[in-house]
């Protein structure tokens, strides 16, 4: 039943009883509060009164839940965005990882090669310089060991290095294009230059020579001796 | 709408199906087929590799590699896994070097392991393992390779197959805990394609070290090539060659004839492999005369121009010693004595030195104990006990009999006197990874006075009348003693009358000498069994080359 519009509308400017309140429905019971502590009144004199402290804010007061973040963290998008980009980062640190650990087996297998290489290099050096092997290609190129007898030392002294030193001279052509030549005439010239070492011809590389040699070093082979004699004259001369 | 939910219930529903089969899928595999599947992954996919060590090289004193180590395989097969051995044995026989019937006869084994090759060079065991034959495996070795091939074999000698390549006889077995190093050991995960996708190591290797010898490979190649032609002469049973520097006791060469490729040393017999340098033991014969005349010298009982009645022969404790030409009765002096090597007039110094004081300078010269070289299986030689001394002793030992000695003492002794009188321990192991080995220090035994006296009598060994005249260097002046010794023959006990050892003891230049060289005939066959004849002149050549090659001056 509608009821009455006096009812449903009291008149303006006349005062109206408050109506009886229909009873609240049921909320959940607030939480309880500790009840409000009055200080106990005791005999004295009259205290000055606190300042009031400020109040913080309930919410700031209440802690929030753990979960709350990561609830809001679910309900949105991002998280799509960060559970992608971590499989992704975990699935590129994964393959970084084997790519690393190939590159190691490579790394060995190529070190293992080098140490290989370099182990038969080393065989080769030794086996090249074997007086068994330099010898007989040096008397084919027309060298011969200088006989002891020709071969003279002078003893080092610091005026016979200023003086060796002071005979030095820059190569008028340092670094000269030779045409190909064969093989015939390679060793012709190869010929040629140890004889003209062996006559002692004060060229500029003959007067390299002789100043190793006045610190009493020893060549093998002819070229040695003919330093050797070179060094002999320009000190003893 | 009702159509899409169910559309999407069903694709739901497979999925979840799936992910069911996948579930129990990987149930079954984690669970009854794991042990098989980890089995699988282990022999498959994990291999726990030894990484060799990489044994460290030996080099001359200008850093020429004599031993080097080169990576290598060692080829194994199992036997029962190969179903078609003859096949197998066809593709892997001309790899390994081998007839078809060798590698057959090795593959039928009833074995489970069998070595199809020993260190076999990296490049043909890669070619064997790409075949991928089932069974065949490779594991990474050091194989020690001697460039050089027979210099100097015998010293640096050799290493074994077995307990990874140590070093069995010479400077490789004396110096083994140096060069071997430690070998390390990896765990290596392949993928499908047999690319590693994990390595960890769980020992890391470590390679030997490198030792630099004292020896020079040029002054050894010319030793060796000498004593190769004293061979092709004198046919002799061995030879022994030491090249010394006399004023720090460095061995730059020490030759041994005949002569063994270190890359085979199994093609000769064992007797050749021993470096008889060091193991040598003989009756020195004359060239022990300059110990008893140093002695003399030293102790002031004689001066090099000390005269002495020498007759043809000498008659003591009823033996009968005589020179080695006939001759009448002659006045020699002290240095003549030792030029013309007389057994008389050293028997006769001998006597004025007394027994005692000839013991003592025995040993003071450091005969009858090592050297300390260093070098493996130096023998001590053997002395007389003084209270062994008999009536005739002093009428065998001051000319070189009755005693035994090494090459390498007889150069050492020799050093001293060339030295100036320090008797200084010999070493041939220049460097240890790069570091200097110090040199050890010396003992005076005899007076610089008594020393340069004694190097101006041996002076004339090699001059006019002396028992090496033929032998000289242009431009230098050399000094030595000859020896002539006969062997005592096994058979009757008595010394021989074919068998001989020759040598000759010198150095150079003789005022400050600065090389020695010892050469030692055993048995010299044809021609001579004379030390001047036989042994000098390979001194001789040796120091020809050596001196201007070592820019020693004539001095």
């Amino acid at each position: 039943m509608t009821p009455p519009a006096s009812a449903a509308a009291p008149p303006v400017g006349r005062a109206v009883p408050m109506p009886r309140r229909a009873p609240a429905p049921r909320r959940a019971p607030a939480p309880r509060r500790a009840p409000t502590r009055h200080p106990r009144r005791v005999s004295g004199p009259t205290r000055t009164a606190r300042a009031a402290r400020p109040v913080r804010a309930a919410a700031n007061a209440v802690p929030r839940p753990a979960g709350a973040l990561l609830d809001r963290l679910i309900r949105g998008r991002l998280w799509i965005g960060l559970l992608a980009f971590s499989l992704i980062g975990i699935v590129a640190m994964q393959m970084v990882v084997l790519k690393l650990n190939t590159d190691i087996g490579r790394t060995l297998t190529r070190e293992a090669t080098l140490q290989r290489e370099n182990a038969q290099l080393g065989i080769e050096d030794s086996m090249y310089s074997a007086e068994t092997r330099v010898a007989p290609l040096a008397a084919a190129a027309g060298m011969t060991l200088a006989p002891p007898g020709s071969v003279h030392f002078v003893q080092a002294a610091p005026a016979y290095i200023a003086r060796a030193a002071s005979t030095l001279s820059q190569p008028i052509q340092p670094h000269v294009e030779v045409p190909s030549a064969t093989s015939a005439e390679a060793s012709e010239a190869a010929a040629s230059s140890s004889t003209s070492e062996v006559s002692g011809s004060t060229t500029p590389g003959g007067e390299a020579t002789a100043a190793a040699a006045t610190t009493e070093s020893a060549g093998s082979e002819t070229s040695g001796a003919s330093a050797a004699e070179s060094s002999s004259t320009s000190a003893g001369g | 709408m009702a159509v899409v939910q169910r559309r999407v219930g069903m694709l739901f529903a497979l999925f979840f199906a799936l992910l069911l089969l996948a579930a129990a899928r990987a149930l079954y595999l984690g669970g009854p087929h794991a042990g098989a599947l980890r089995r699988a992954a282990r022999t498959q996919q994990l291999t726990s590799e030894t990484v060799p060590a990489e044994r460290g090289t030996i080099t001359d004193r200008n850093g020429v590699a004599l031993a080097i180590s080169e990576p290598a395989q060692e080829v194994t097969a199992d036997p029962y896994l190969l179903k078609q051995p003859l096949a197998v044995a066809h593709q892997l026989a001309p790899l390994l070097g081998l007839t078809q019937a060798q590698v057959l006869t090795k593959l039928s084994e009833h074995t489970g392991f069998v070595y199809l090759a020993h260190a076999l060079p990296y490049e043909a065991a890669h070619k064997i393992l790409a075949l991928r034959l089932p069974g065949v495996q490779g594991a990474p070795i050091m194989r020690r390779v001697y460039p050089r091939g027979t210099l100097a074999a015998q010293v640096l000698g050799t290493v074994g197959t077995e307990h990874e390549g140590a070093g069995r006889l010479g400077l490789e077995y004396s110096l083994n805990s140096l060069l071997a190093g430690h070998a390390g050991q990896r765990h290596v995960v392949s993928d499908a394609k047999g690319q590693p996708v994990s390595i960890v190591e769980t020992s890391h290797e470590r390679p030997g070290a490198t030792v630099s010898l004292t020896l020079d490979a040029n002054i050894q190649q010319r030793a060796e090539d000498v004593l190769s032609a004293v061979g092709k002469v004198f046919q002799p049973k061995d030879s022994t060659a030491i090249v010394m520097d006399p004023r720090t006791g460095a061995i730059l060469a020490m030759a041994n004839w005949p002569l063994v490729n270190a890359n085979d040393p199994g093609a000769k017999a064992i007797e050749a492999l021993q470096n008889r340098a060091v193991n040598f033991n003989y009756e020195p014969g004359s060239t022990f005369k300059s110990v008893v005349v140093s002695g003399a010298l030293q102790e002031g009982r004689i001066t090099p121009e000390s005269g002495f009645e020498i007759p043809d022969q000498i008659e003591l404790g009823g033996r009968t010693i005589h020179d080695d030409t006939e001759h009448p009765g002659e006045s020699l002096t002290t240095s003549q004595i030792l030029a013309q090597s007389s057994n008389v007039g050293a028997i006769k110094i001998g006597l004025l030195e007394g027994r005692e004081k000839f013991n003592s300078w025995v040993h003071r010269f450091g005969f009858g104990a090592l050297t300390g070289s260093g070098l493996p299986g130096e023998e001590r030689g053997a002395t007389l006990p003084l209270d062994k001394y008999s009536g005739s002793s002093m009428g065998n030992l001051p000319i070189g009999q009755g005693e035994l000695v090494t090459p390498i003492q007889m150069a050492t002794a020799y050093s001293a006197i060339a030295n100036g009188g320090v008797l200084r321990q010999p070493h041939i192991v220049g460097e240890i990874g790069g570091r200097r080995v110090a040199e050890p220090a010396g003992k005076r035994i005899v007076s610089t006075t008594t020393a340069s006296e004694l190097r101006s009598m041996l002076k004339g060994v090699l001059a006019p009348g002396g028992t090496a005249s033929e032998v000289s260097i242009p431009g230098y002046q050399l000094a030595g003693k000859t020896g002539t010794a006969s062997k005592i023959d096994p058979q009757t006990g008595e010394y021989s009358k074919s068998a001989y050892v020759a040598s000759f003891v010198g150095f150079a230049p003789a005022s400050d000498p600065k090389l020695l060289c010892a050469v030692i005939i055993d048995e010299p066959q044809t021609g001579s069994i004379y030390g001047g004849v036989v042994a000098a002149p390979a001194f001789g050549q040796i120091m020809e080359f050596a001196l201007p090659y070592l820019g020693i001056g004539p001095g």
